[in-house]
């Protein structure tokens, strides 16, 4: 990829309005955007249906590289906008959904979890965010204790015109206020559409656990938009 | 939506819904990367090496790692005979300063130098040696997209009777920001290096290319 990370994880909101115009999603005059019906899978999931043939995935094990291909076109949307929507910035998104299908490749030997290859895959994908995820905050500590601030504050975003880019923004930020662990589920449930079984094979935490996350990243993400609406 | 009754949290599941673009490149990347991974052969698949490292040289870098792991021990200690026998390729890469030499390495001035290239390929490591001249100072750490920012992961070693600090790190080609730390508490740019601001938090670096020879 040539392109040199220059999108402020406060931009993504400006990122994600220019790729609604792009998918020419018409914006209405409230701000806010039309329901997709086109997003929803019967199964809950948002985005491309959910589900290989089992036997594309083994094609893809014994070094079919077409079968490999298909996986890759298959899943890429929805893995994309699960990273974007867990690290903020769409160009790291896609270096960590590139990290996540080699990982993919080099273990699809070894893989023998038929049926679940999409948990399979989201769980190698989460785990490479959170590895990008950390490291930019290692990254934003350093920064900021140690060096001198010529600007002061995180570079702002672009300004949109419009009031969906605002509100956009607001999202963003309450998003990446949240935990990351809570982030994740959240995002696993009620954007990815997976159910807590699926959600358990991915994160490795108990289905409880995983009720709390999404109820308390719900209550905080709640609480947060309604405190800057109301300001 | 499930379990969503409010119109606020609606609104925030639909817009976390929208699918972000895909660049075609970016699929054909990662099929080209794969394939290359296929062709390198179990062995070197497990022995990929990731420098944490951002942006746009990290695709380049899977191609040549596995190769590159046993290149670079080879590396590490040819190094050692770089810093005193001035090879003819070494050079100063950054774009700013004047070019480097060998002899400079091997005398130590302050900056960032590339002293060594460890194969002909194009995507390589190179040998870089980080320099800092600081008197009076108790320790010297450089941090970068290279070592994940991290102080403590690239000390500065004091050249002995002198107060120049210095260390060399393997990196492949790319374009690097940097900044040494002097006693864990100051960050000090490369007086001889560009600068960049980092476009999240609106600090200055040091820049840093290594480039393809």
């Amino acid at each position: 990829m040539s392109r040199a990370k220059v999108l402020a994880p406060a931009t993504h909101g400006a990122q994600r309005a220019a790729a609604d115009r792009a998918m020419n999603v018409e914006i209405f005059g409230d701000g806010t955007s039309p329901r997709r019906a086109s997003l929803r899978s019967p199964g809950g999931a948002r985005g491309p249906m959910s589900g290989l043939p089992d036997s594309t995935v083994a094609r893809a094990k014994l070094g079919d590289h077409a079968a490999f291909a298909e996986i890759v076109r298959h899943y890429y949307p929805r893995c994309l906008r699960f990273a974007r929507n867990m690290l903020g910035d769409l160009a790291d998104a896609e270096d960590a959904v590139q990290e996540a299908f080699l990982r993919v490749h080099a273990a699809l030997p070894r893989y023998t979890e038929y049926g679940r290859f999409e948990a399979w895959l989201f769980r190698i994908l989460a785990n490479q965010c959170r590895t990008m995820w950390a490291r930019e905050r290692r990254r934003a500590e350093w920064l900021l204790r140690y060096a001198p601030h010529h600007a002061g504050v995180a570079a702002e975003p672009p300004a949109t015109d419009d009031a969906r880019g605002a509100l956009l923004r607001e999202i963003d930020r309450a998003l990446r206020e949240l935990p990351a662990l809570l982030r994740e589920a959240f995002l696993l449930y009620h954007v990815e559409g997976m159910g807590y079984e699926q959600m358990m094979m991915i994160t490795g935490a108990r289905p409880s656990a995983l009720k709390m996350r999404v109820k308390r990243a719900r209550d905080l993400l709640r609480a947060r938009l309604r405190e800057v609406r109301s300001a | 939506m499930r379990e969503l009754t409010d119109d606020l949290m609606e609104t925030v599941a639909r817009e976390l819904s929208v699918l972000p673009p895909v660049r075609e490149e970016a699929i054909e990347r990662i099929l080209e990367l794969a394939a290359q991974q296929r062709d390198a052969g179990p062995a070197a698949q497990a022995a990929r090496i990731e420098p944490p490292q951002h942006g746009a040289w990290r695709a380049r870098q899977r191609a040549w790692a596995g190769a590159g792991l046993a290149a670079a021990l080879a590396a590490l200690l040819w190094v050692g005979v770089a810093r005193r026998s001035a090879p003819p390729e070494a050079r100063l890469v950054d774009p700013a300063g004047p070019a480097g030499t060998a002899g400079e390495a091997a005398s130590p001035v302050p900056g960032a130098v590339v002293v060594a290239d460890l194969t002909a390929a194009d995507d390589a490591l190179r040998a870089v040696q980080f320099v800092l001249d600081a008197p009076g100072v108790r320790a010297v750490a450089v941090v970068g997209g290279f070592n994940d920012w991290d102080p403590a992961a690239t000390r500065l070693e004091r050249v002995p009777g002198t107060t120049v600090w210095t260390t060399t790190v393997l990196l492949p080609p790319g374009r690097y920001t940097y900044a040494f730390i002097v006693d864990d508490s100051t960050w000090v740019l490369d007086p001889r290096a560009p600068r960049a601001e980092d476009p999240d938090y609106g600090v200055q670096s040091s820049v840093l290319l290594v480039g393809r020879e």
